[in-house]
């Protein structure tokens, strides 16, 4: 278990039964190059969680963090820290949760199920 | 102003922007439902009703407030149409044939005031079958109306925002832009509903707070020192933030298409809602305000726009109805949204015809009649534009005009036909739908130090490619441009004509003729000559360019300048601008609202100034065109008088038998000389 203001992945400060095989800050798209040559982005950041084989409650889980937020709700989300000089987590709130992207089933196992965090202005 | 602030001027600099944007909806309050008895009478479009709930003192006389018609209430299956007063049982309405009034149809009064045109009306004098009495709103006589005259309110635009967490949101009030035709001291009687103070009778009332949720009319209503009295109505929705409540603004919803120009006259963009929404509140008309928050970098501000307290506010228009399509298979309804000046292009009124007068006597004249008194009178007693949008004139030098004649038209062509005709000027809106009249930077002397300088732009500001257009040949090689100036005091004009850019055109262009100016002197209209044929030939005439962030100081009314900065590097061309002055002539926003950005794309023209034209001496009578003129002297035609030709009068002779007259000849010829009796 890694150390920080929580130390591991969490929605609304609830642990993931399952903790992600893996989790990124998406790269940002750049909005646009000034004239004298700067990147314009956006101040709103993503992160993709991946889990590469989880159980059905493992998926209903995550499922339900989505369906509390679909629409007026947000979630804070506990993740790596965008900036910072080691590695800690941190709870960024406000956040919005998009429809999980599902895999094929193995043997009862969902594959390759991904979850992005949207919303995260770090 | 528009004019940022030094520390607003960090902000736009600042990096990375986010901006939230919501969508809300006017749903106007019902004031009154009730059923009708009896029948409508086309006398005076009223009808008795019965069972009713609700307040009449809700519907305020003139306020030309909203009915819907219906079988049941809240329903306008029968039609819709406008109040004009409640007294006792009866309602009347404004002209109302449309409606197939039956007994028991119940109408809903909503408390809402939309863009419509009203309608004069004009009879035949029963005294005198060869003259016509005219009325305004069907049945109001002139008494002094169009000498008494009345006052353009500015109130601040419609307004969307949250109640905050500590239980109150505010709106802020002023009437700063008011102005009265006759430069009256005026007195001020606001009423707020649904907010914490009932009303106020400051010029600025300020910051006014709401402690509940929901849809609400602010009232202003104006009186002048000489009795006039105006009044205009604003509307206020107030919502729960996400998360905090459930009366919340509309969420699932994208924006596309958004943008306005000054060609365009205002502002449109097209709006999809990919929620449930009742039918009810996407109708014809309907209110729409688009307001946001933002940051930049980790500062939470909102640059200021044309209007004090309406930072938050990003778009004010209406729905478009015949563009209202639904799409089921991806469950989403999709609507065009215009400003104010547009959506009076949809609406069409009788023709208005008025003669300038020092003492008016009828409706058909007005006052030493100018621009601001002609558009007032037309929009004040043939719309209700007033009553619904801000209207100020700026960077406008008016001018006395004799008469002013707007045909079967719309409302926005009635006006910015003799705005455009008179002074050059169009009649534009601003994203919150203020309707400013303006002249057009070809009508300014001296528009580079009269419009105010509300950015610096260079490299830096813009993102992707710049566009460039530059005018190689001139387009217009000679201008005669002309128009009259009237003295309302004596009732007399002057023909003036002027010639740019002198006796002579330039060898390339068109030749462009421009009349019915109203003008000052001929001093006046060289300059304009000047400075028009200049404007026309400018040598970049558009620049095109993306800004790198939310730029909303930026917009296309007010006119105001922007200063660009091109280095010879910068370009190929190698263009050089130092603090050159262009005007906005477009604007598009993109919002993204995955990643909270908001990007603006500007269209730009040159500011030019022109010297002064020559002016032409208009004969009093037409030059001759005969050889020994030239075409280019005077010549008096000679009139040749015909002879007048002197009839031939005969005096037929009656011819009598037996003393009976049996018939005329003119003469008679006798063949022997055996008759007897007399002729």
């Amino acid at each position: 278990m890694t150390t920080g203001a929580t130390g591991s992945y969490a929605i609304n400060s609830t642990d993931f039964t399952l903790q992600p095989t893996s989790g990124r800050w998406i790269p940002q798209s750049i909005l646009g190059i000034t004239g004298d040559g700067h990147p314009i982005y956006s101040a709103i950041h993503e992160f993709e969680l991946r889990w590469s084989l989880s159980t059905p409650s493992d998926v209903y889980q995550i499922q339900n963090f989505r369906d509390t937020v679909i629409l007026t709700g947000t979630a804070s989300a506990d993740l790596p820290a965008y900036r910072a000089s080691s590695y800690i987590f941190q709870t960024y709130s406000g956040c919005s949760i998009y429809e999980p992207d599902r895999g094929q089933y193995f043997r009862e196992h969902t594959t390759e199920f991904v979850l992005i965090i949207g919303n995260i202005k770090p | 102003m528009t004019i940022p602030t030094s520390q607003e001027l960090e902000y736009l600099n600042t990096h990375p922007q986010q901006t939230d944007l919501y969508l809300s909806i006017f749903e106007p309050q019902v004031a009154m439902i009730c059923q009708v008895t009896g029948s409508y009478s086309t006398d005076n479009q009223s009808i008795d009703f019965y069972n009713s709930t609700g307040s009449a003192s809700d519907v305020g006389d003139y306020y030309f407030q909203v009915a819907l018609i219906g079988t049941s209430s809240n329903s306008d299956d029968v039609g819709r149409t406008w109040i004009r007063s409640i007294s006792g049982n009866t309602i009347r309405f404004l002209e109302s044939d449309h409606i197939n009034w039956q007994s028991n149809l119940y109408v809903t009064i909503l408390k809402y005031t939309e863009i419509i045109p009203v309608y004069p009306h004009q009879i035949q004098n029963p005294a005198d079958e060869e003259d016509v009495i005219f009325y305004k709103i069907w049945d109001i006589a002139y008494t002094d109306q169009n000498s008494i005259l009345g006052t353009f309110i500015n109130m601040g635009s419609n307004y969307a925002g949250f109640i905050e967490n500590n239980g109150t949101g505010t709106c802020y009030w002023s009437a700063s832009g008011t102005a009265n035709l006759l430069d009256d001291a005026l007195t001020y009687s606001w009423i707020f509903e649904g907010a914490t103070i009932t009303g106020s009778s400051a010029h600025t009332p300020g910051e006014v707070a709401y402690t509940n949720t929901g849809d609400f009319r602010a009232i202003l209503r104006v009186t002048s020192n000489s009795g006039r009295v105006d009044t205009s109505i604003r509307y206020v929705s107030f919502y729960d933030r996400p998360g905090a409540g459930d009366d919340v603004p509309i969420l699932n919803w994208e924006i596309l298409d958004w943008g306005g120009s000054r060609d365009g006259i205002g502002y449109s963009c097209r709006i999809k809602i990919r929620e449930n929404i009742p039918k009810s509140k996407i109708i014809d008309g309907a209110l729409i305000v688009i307001f946001g928050e933002d940051w930049y970098g980790t500062t939470k501000h909102s640059v200021s726009n044309n209007a004090k307290g309406r930072e938050t506010i990003k778009f004010v228009g209406y729905i478009d109805a015949g563009t209202i399509q639904y799409n089921y298979i991806d469950g989403y309804i999709e609507f065009d949204v215009v400003s104010s000046t547009k959506f009076m292009e949809f609406c069409e009124c009788f023709s208005c015809s008025i003669e300038s007068k020092t003492s008016p006597a009828y409706w058909y004249e007005l006052l030493n009649m100018d621009i601001r008194r002609a558009t007032y009178n037309y929009l004040a007693w043939q719309s209700s534009v007033l009553l619904c949008c801000d209207l100020e004139f700026k960077n406008f030098v008016d001018q006395y005009i004799q008469y002013f004649d707007a045909d079967n038209t719309s409302l926005y062509d009635a006006i910015n036909s003799v705005v455009s005709d008179a002074r050059g000027g169009k009649v534009v809106s601003d994203s919150l739908s203020k309707i400013w009249i303006e002249q057009e930077p070809d009508m300014v002397d001296d528009a580079a130090n009269t419009f105010p300088v509300t950015l610096s732009i260079s490299k830096k500001d813009w993102i992707g490619d710049l566009i460039i257009d530059e005018r190689q040949k001139q387009d217009v090689s000679f201008m005669e441009i002309g128009g009259a100036s009237h003295d309302p005091a004596t009732n007399t004009f002057s023909a003036l004509l002027s010639d740019a850019p002198g006796v002579a055109p330039a060898y390339r262009g068109k030749v462009e003729r421009i009349q019915g100016l109203a003008l000052a002197d001929q001093d006046e209209l060289n300059t304009i000559a000047g400075n028009k044929y200049a404007y026309m030939n400018s040598r970049y005439p558009n620049i095109e360019l993306n800004l790198r962030g939310n730029y909303n100081n930026l917009d296309i009314a007010p006119q105001e300048i922007i200063s660009m900065n091109i280095a010879s590097s910068d370009t190929p061309r190698n263009i050089v601008f130092s603090e050159k002055e262009f005007v906005i002539r477009s604007k598009n926003i993109s919002w993204n609202s995955q990643t909270k950005t908001i990007l603006n794309r500007i269209a730009i023209a040159e500011l030019t100034q022109g010297f002064a034209g020559t002016t032409v001496v208009i004969p009093d009578v037409p030059p001759g065109d005969g050889d020994d003129d030239g075409g280019g002297t005077y010549k008096i035609p000679t009139i040749t008088v015909p002879p007048i030709p002197i009839p031939t009068i005969f005096n037929p002779l009656a011819i009598y038998h037996n003393n009976e007259f049996v018939g005329n000849a003119v003469a008679l010829n006798f063949l022997d000389t055996g008759i007897t009796g007399s002729i």
